[in-house]
């Protein structure tokens, strides 16, 4: 076991660049209304004082009222547009086309700034990204040592625990998903799905709590077959499927559904490592010390699989990332007005001419997704074994 | 073997139900009226009503799976008095006065938008989406494990350093990176050297008017769809190599005398296809579902293209329709996948 | 006689990036035509690398090999400069020269092709047989090799074979070209006593025979006795000492043989303590203090080792096992499919008394360790009960059961697998005290955990450390600290010497002694090597296939057997 920290000396050349790469675009995410705007960082006037890109909607009614007002002092962002910005007077401009415009990358078909639209898409492609990914892990983490831990024993429990489950999770089923009076109540489908699973999850707790067992639950065959049924459909065509149908599109949604993409996986991965380590002796032999379960599973099985665990993180943010741009690239992701690189990209189907649509975007999914790649790999083979690159993709 | 087979057909059609189910509820959830969508304001009132009731529209979501799993099995109970309406071969047997047993093929309904047969459609895209499948799943075969060879033996020489971080760059670039690139540069900037066109279909109608199977137009998309299995085989093969040549048969081949080519072709190849088959298995039906971005880049109206479309209109037989398609598609490469497997290691017991 | 491998001054050493370690350091030997040589050493003493060498089998881009002279005979009467041979004629050498039998044969054949064809596939390349005779040819190999149903294993995957089988098939293979030299590298470590004697006779009867010479290697002095006609011994990289069998074995010259020679605890004679290397090596003033350590009468007579007995067995016993069968299942594809039961162990009945160390012995398979697991609760039993001071565990619930745990504990085989990579010496001890909830606080339970370190002799400052930073024998210790911080009155070892160096597995043993009357303890110890369960233990229990083949006090087993199984045990280990 390799204890060494990571340094970023340490790192070899291309590690580095993707580093640095993961953080320009931390820096395009956090600070990107900083970087392009259309209106000043700071703005100082004896009327107006303050960060207008932070306030903009007051700043430009200020703006409205007094159009001739110079101001005392300001601080103008390194490119003039902000990613919703529309210039009338270039519809498509090639990058560097007319010297005045300060288009660098040029403009897209609706006559947005590519650049600036590129800087804003960072932040869409990491939240998705990292949050989807969050969520997928704390989910797969929890099903996967459950599962990995008690497969080919099952979980000794109350045969009316099991009943109790099933009539619960029936119940809970109905109620939240199909019964129309709860749904007029609970409006948003995701809050309905996300109490559903958070239902589920405390039910399978109360289910797994010590008590006089007598009914052994193949839990493992559970999570299993529903992880190989979600595997057995083309992720994508499920993700475009709810997608079509649940209608708009926002964030929070979206993060929801590429991370129910992304569960299935990890379970998966969780498990076969869990299984790995769980035939190891020094589980044997904590048993036989009388640690109970939950101990063995935080103490000694998850401090041995978290480098797989951040690995398959980092594959999980690339492929997220890759799914939220192609989502975007079939129009079926965020709406328009939210700018991400999918969507840009997808402007150049239409304009083939158009080849810095297809570039600059194109580039930025592909270098982001690479880094992160770079980093999983890292990681991977930094110490001796290696974990399956396939199971985590 | 037989009693394998039998067992993972049936898990399979656990399966497709489940999908059909789950895809259905999802349906069923959302805001939107598919016989409001599908059928507009030119039927009149009674056409609409004696559909819904055939169809089940104004059932609730239970019933209407049934009528539909009715529809689609090769076995299923009719009305008699409804056993004219359904357009395919079929050949009844009465149960009782009102209902009878119909053998038939599978029914995947009509189309809201066109009207016409869910499987006509899929008849025709379902042959030029395969086509392109396994053109580029060869074209990767047959580039990738030679290269993944050419890793493995050069372990963190030169070669194997550039052929790791091109196919690292072709695993992360999604396939329709690349599709747009090649569409752009090959197919419109460059299209007069390289004679190619982004448009162009694998049949096309010639002077004469008669149907022509163009390859060269299959070049662009299966290049395009081929470079990340082209990647990932090349990766894979270089790790299940470099994990084979480490064990210890084949130092016993070695001290055997056995020569490089040899060696390869006889002791390492078979055990490392293990690997590669059992990892690929997963993302091998992949390749048709990638085959959405391709399909519509290039203008290829196939499986993806299909499913896109019915998406976009809420055609919700087509959307089950192709769902299942492609589910079966998984399926069948998932069963010749472990045939394939137990063909290739004997230590997998055949019953 | 003629010289066939001529090695002189020959290194090795492996660069792993940053380092240099240098694996051999600058050997010298002769094999000469029909000789048989052995090479003994511990494991990293450099003997495999050595080998390996000389079939130039070691990946060249991170190794170096330096001799001064490295020459071979071959068959035609060249002069071959094994170092200096071009990559294309390595080939001729390997397989048609030299043979090689590699250690685990579960392994070493490829899984995928057949044991004829893979047998045959030698013959073909090196062009002496044509694709129609090899067959006949490989049958008769595979009877000369002492295969019986060879027409069955020609068509055989390795996977089908036992592990004799494959080891048998690894021969026929090595010497299928007639080769002048077979190297045989640990060849029947993997295996039973008993197949080990019949394959040591096998090769010894083919060379013989053949006139084929032979470099052996083993860790264990005593296998080489009856087959070696010259011994190399190596520790650390050099050869200390060789020479005739007789000779080595009779006037050990260097400590470090003499200390291999003494070290492994005799089969015939009970010993107080065992001496250990460091008894013969390191300095004078550290020997004077050892060898007081070492009683004048170190033999345990058979008098006074029963009246012994007979006053420990006088009491109630503390754990009866009774009828006890422990099964595993296999489930059926369907569910509807009947399970597939196997039952490891069947029908076994014995008690164990206070402060009593008895042996559990048997092959491989034989339902040993099932036993010690079932004890422990880690398996749970078909039928039957045990019960531990009048209180049956066998069917207790498992929450109920985890109260009884601290009572029995369980020492595992392998030391680098049975302490968790992550958790530092000191936890791993505490833990098992704060699920109990042993001793009243904190500060309690630390200055216990120094104290136990101490007794299983260990430094205090490996509190701090991480497994990775100890060596097999020092984590065994930790091992065995961890088990005692229960107070167990029952402690289950669980071939816990077995996989250590035998200059190590001489001091976990006199620990154990040691500990054993410290904390009053009763132990069953599981274990395949009868001379060790000569050394500590006072009753003997000897199991073959999930059965009881016999039990009784050590002397009566072990000087007059009364089962033939156990007598065919016996005669297996090589004396």
């Amino acid at each position: 076991m390799n204890k060494q920290a990571i340094t970023f000396k340490s790192m070899p050349f291309n590690m580095k660049v993707a580093v640095g790469f993961i953080s320009l675009v931390l820096l395009f995410a956090i600070a990107g209304r900083f970087i392009a705007n259309d209106v000043p960082i700071y703005y100082s006037h004896k009327d107006w004082k303050g960060f207008p890109a932070m306030n903009k909607t007051s700043f430009l009614a200020f703006k409205q009222k007094n159009e001739d007002v110079e101001p005392d002092f300001q601080i103008l962002p390194l490119i003039p547009y902000s990613a919703t910005s529309i210039d009338y007077k270039h519809s498509l401009s090639k990058p560097g086309q007319d010297v005045g415009s300060r288009h660098l990358l040029g403009t897209d078909t609706f006559n947005r700034d590519v650049l600036a639209g590129i800087i804003y898409g960072s932040r869409t492609a990491l939240l998705i990204g990292i949050l989807s990914n969050i969520l997928a892990v704390i989910f797969g983490l929890f099903l996967g040592s459950l599962s990995g831990y008690y497969s080919s024993v099952g979980v000794v429990t109350g045969r009316q625990n099991f009943i109790f489950l099933l009539m619960i999770e029936i119940l809970l089923g109905y109620g939240l998903l199909y019964n129309p009076y709860v749904s007029v109540y609970i409006y948003n489908t995701q809050v309905r799905l996300l109490l559903f699973f958070i239902l589920t999850i405390l039910s399978v707790y109360m289910l797994l709590r010590p008590q006089r067992k007598n009914f052994r639950l193949d839990i493992d065959l559970l999570i299993t077959k529903s992880v190989e049924i979600f595997q057995s459909v083309p992720g994508l065509l499920l993700l475009l499927g709810i997608s079509a149908v649940t209608g708009t599109m926002d964030v929070v949604k979206l993060t929801l559904l590429v991370s129910l993409l992304r569960w299935p996986g990890i379970t998966r991965l969780v498990r076969g490592e869990v299984i790995k380590v769980r035939q190891s002796q020094f589980i044997e032999s904590a048993k036989s010390l009388g640690v109970t379960d939950w101990r063995v599973i935080a103490k000694h099985i998850l401090p041995n699989i978290t480098r797989q665990i951040i690995v398959a993180f980092a594959f999980g943010v690339a492929s997220s990332i890759l799914l939220e741009a192609s989502l975007s690239f079939l129009g079926l992701g965020l709406p328009p007005d939210q700018v991400t690189w999918g969507m840009l990209l997808s402007q150049s189907r239409t304009n083939p001419a158009a080849w810095w649509l297809a570039i600059f975007p194109g580039l930025m999914i592909s270098l982001l997704i690479l880094a992160c790649y770079t980093v999983g790999n890292y990681l991977n083979n930094r110490t001796g074994e290696t974990s399956s690159k396939e199971e985590i993709i | 073997m037989f009693s394998q087979l039998i067992y993972k057909l049936m898990y399979s059609i656990v399966v497709l139900l489940m999908v059909i189910i789950t895809v259905s509820s999802i349906i069923y959830l959302a805001p939107v009226d598919p016989t409001r969508l599908s059928f507009g304001q030119m039927a009149d009132a009674g056409t609409i009503e004696k559909k819904k009731e055939r169809l089940g529209l104004d059932k609730p979501l239970p019933v209407q799976l049934m009528y539909y799993i009715n529809d689609i099995s090769p076995i299923s109970i009719y009305r008699t008095s409804e056993l004219s309406e359904l357009p395919v071969t079929k050949s009844a047997l009465s149960l009782s006065s009102t209902h009878s047993l119909v053998l038939k093929m599978p029914y995947l309904r009509e189309s809201f938008q066109s009207g016409r047969k869910v499987s006509e459609l899929i008849g025709e895209a379902l042959p030029k989406t395969l086509i392109l499948a396994f053109a580029s799943l060869l074209f990767a075969l047959l580039i990738g494990i030679p290269l993944g060879i050419i890793c493995a033996l050069n372990r963190d020489k030169m070669a194997d350093r550039a052929i790791i971080a091109f196919s690292t760059l072709g695993v992360s670039l999604p396939s329709y990176i690349p599709a747009i690139m090649f569409a752009v540069f090959f197919g419109y900037v460059w299209s007069s050297l390289t004679g190619l066109d982004v448009q162009g279909s694998i049949i096309e109608l010639n002077d004469l008017g008669n149907e022509e199977i163009r390859i060269r137009n299959l070049i662009l998309p299966v290049l395009a769809l081929g470079i990340r299995p082209v990647a990932m085989i090349t990766q894979l093969s270089r790790s299940a190599f470099l994990d084979v040549m480490n064990q210890e048969y084949i130092k016993t081949a070695k001290a055997k005398g056995v020569r490089l080519v040899s060696l390869l072709y006889r002791h390492a190849l078979p055990n490392a296809s293990i690997t590669i088959i059992s990892a690929s298995s997963g993302w091998l039906a992949t390749l048709i579902a990638g085959s959405y971005f391709v399909e519509s880049i290039f203008n290829f109206k196939g499986i993806g293209d299909l499913t896109i479309s019915s998406l976009t209109s809420f055609d919700i037989p087509v959307i089950l329709g192709t769902l299942i398609t492609v589910c079966i598609f998984f399926i069948i490469i998932n069963l010749v996948v472990d045939m394939l497997y137990t063909k290739v290691d004997p230590r997998i017991k055949v019953n | 006689m003629d010289t066939l491998l001529d090695i002189n001054n020959l290194s090795v050493s492996f660069n792993n990036g940053q380092s240099n370690v240098t694996a051999v350091k600058s050997i010298s030997f002769q094999i000469y035509k029909g000789e048989i040589v052995c090479l003994v050493g511990e494991s990293g003493s450099g003997k495999s690398v050595a080998a390996n060498s000389v079939m130039r089998l070691l990946d060249e881009s991170k190794t170096m090999v330096i001799a001064e002279r490295m020459s071979f005979m071959s068959k035609s009467g060249e002069c071959l400069d094994i170092l200096q041979l071009p990559k294309d004629k390595l080939p001729g050498l390997r397989g048609q020269e030299i043979g090689m039998i590699f250690q685990e044969p579960m392994t070493s054949l490829n899984p995928v092709i057949k044991c004829g064809d893979q047998v045959a596939e030698g013959l073909l390349i090196h062009g002496l047989e044509s694709t129609h005779s090899v067959k006949d040819k490989v049958l008769e190999l595979f009877k000369e090799v002492g295969l019986d149903d060879s027409k069955r294993i020609f068509d055989s995957y390795p996977h089908q074979l036992s592990g004799g089988q494959k080891q048998r098939i690894m021969i026929a293979m090595a010497m299928a070209c007639n080769p002048s030299l077979l190297i045989a590298d640990e060849p029947t470590t993997a295996l039973d006593v008993t197949v080990q004697k019949k394959i040591l006779e096998a090769l010894k009867e083919l060379c013989r025979n053949k006139g084929m010479a032979m470099l052996f290697i083993s860790h264990d002095l005593n296998i080489v006795k009856q087959l070696a006609d010259k011994i190399l011994v190596m520790f650390k990289g050099e050869i200390v000492e060789q020479g005739s069998t007789l000779e080595v074995f009779n006037h050990p010259k260097h400590p470090y043989t003499k200390g291999l020679l003494s070290c492994r605890p005799p089969l015939k004679t009970k010993l107080r303590i065992l001496p250990t290397l460091s008894d013969f090596i390191g300095n004078t003033e550290a020997k004077k203090l050892i060898s007081n350590r070492l009683p004048d009468n170190n033999i345990i007579t058979r008098q006074e080792h029963e009246s012994a007995f007979k006053s420990l067995s006088s009491v109630e016993p503390i754990l009866k096992i009774k009828h006890v069968t422990t099964s595993f299942t296999q489930a059926g594809m369907f569910f509807w499919n009947k399970k597939k039961v196997f039952k490891a162990i069947q029908d076994i009945s014995f008690v164990l008394y206070p402060g009593e160390v008895l042996g559990l012995v048997g092959e491989s398979g034989s339902g040993k360790s099932t036993l010690g697991r079932t004890i422990c609760r880690l398996l749970d039993s078909e039928s039957g009960s045990v019960t531990y001071r009048n209180i049956e565990l066998a069917n207790m619930p498992e929450n109920e059961f985890r109260v009884f745990r601290k009572n029995i504990q369980i020492i595992f085989q392998d030391p680098y697998a049975s302490l968790n990579p992550s958790m530092k010496a000191g936890d791993a001890i505490l833990e098992p005290m704060i699920v109990h909830k042993l001793c009243a606080n904190k500060q309690e339970r630390i200055e216990k955990v120094y104290s136990l370190l101490e007794s299983v002799g260990l430094p205090a400052e490996s509190f701090h450390k991480y497994p990775h930073e100890f060596s097999g024998g020092q984590r065994q210790r930790i091992s065995i600290a961890r088990a005692l911080s229960l107070n167990p009155e029952i402690l289950i070892c669980d071939e816990s010497v077995s996989a250590l160096d035998v200059n190590v597995q001489a001091q976990v043993l006199n620990l154990l002694n040691e500990l054993r009357s410290k904390f009053n303890l009763s132990m069953i110890f599981i274990t395949h090597d009868l001379s060790v369960v000569r050394f500590i233990c006072d009753r003997v229990m000897v199991m073959k296939n999930g059965r009881l083949e016999e039990i009784g006090t050590v002397e009566q087993v072990m000087d007059n057997p009364a089962s033939d199984y156990t007598r065919l045990l016996l005669e297996s280990v090589p004396e």
